[in-house]
């Protein structure tokens, strides 16, 4: 699959200004962080993402989640789908020329290399 | 120029959105991790969100502060809840803020004491989106049946 197969409709049909890129690395930041979270007290249920981004989001930005993220049910392709999303809108901000990326959106999406799997560690 | 107008417009409602009429949530757990999971949770939501470790230090806090609303967890350290639950309504004050006291093991099961008005009990075995559900409903009846 190649970037543009895997983009999503969101990004694809409709381009976001960079304010609200920005915004979205940000926010998407924080859920992948609440997820990471959740996973290690072993709650793996996903379904406040939908719950939370259509009363937070969708409702500011018009943004939908990606389809990807939609049919991806359990905690880790859900996981691995936003951190996807979140990688392309990064790129997507890179490639704007003459356009410096804050050094916020860069901390974000250094915070989301890591990654959460089955056999991690309870932390609590 | 016109875009960005409407960026730093779009900015500023969002920005605003986040920072204005938030209700104050105060989360009381003993585990950093449910406090941050929580508090990261409840933030992205909309939430102005406090956390402290125990029941007395909640009771030290809403002599600062009125939440609109207390989090706890029923399943672990009944001790505790059941000290908060009983400075909160020994203090007429506190006596009309709402509990919600979740819990992450399936098998647990709330006090009988605590099932009366004003508590909450939501497993989150029933989905953490049906914990926010009730939660804005108890922040914000209209809101939530809107």
């Amino acid at each position: 699959m190649n970037a543009t197969e895997h983009r999503s409709p969101a990004i694809s049909k409709r381009p976001l200004d960079r304010v609200t890129q920005l915004l979205l690395v940000q926010f998407l930041d924080d859920v992948l962080d609440a997820l990471e979270l959740w996973q290690s007290v072993e709650v793996t249920d996903t379904s406040w993402v939908d719950a939370v981004w259509s009363r937070r989001v969708a409702a500011w930005a018009g943004v939908e989640l990606p389809l990807e993220v939609k049919r991806a049910h359990d905690a880790w392709s859900r996981h691995a789908a936003l951190l996807s999303w979140q990688h392309e809108i990064v790129e997507a901000l890179l490639s704007q020329p003459g356009v410096a990326v804050s050094d916020n959106a860069s901390a974000g999406h250094r915070r989301s290399q890591r990654c959460i799997s089955p056999g991690s560690q309870s932390l609590r | 120029m016109k875009s960005t107008t409407a960026s730093r417009a779009s900015y500023l409602d969002f920005a605003s959105s986040q920072l204005h009429d938030r209700p104050i949530a105060l989360v009381v757990h003993s585990s950093p991790t449910v406090r941050r999971a929580l508090l990261v949770t409840l933030d992205l939501d909309g939430f102005d969100v406090r956390t402290v470790g125990d029941a007395s230090e909640a009771v030290l806090r809403l002599s600062d502060e009125q939440p609109q609303v207390i989090i706890a967890e029923s399943g672990q350290e009944c001790e505790e809840v059941a000290n908060l639950f009983s400075q909160l309504r020994s203090t007429a004050a506190n006596r009309h803020i709402p509990l919600i006291l979740f819990s992450i093991s399936p098998a647990a099961t709330p006090a009988r004491e605590w099932s009366m008005s004003g508590v909450h009990h939501v497993p989150l075995k029933q989905g953490l989106d049906h914990f926010l559900d009730v939660l804005h409903e108890t922040v914000n009846p209209r809101c939530a049946e809107a």
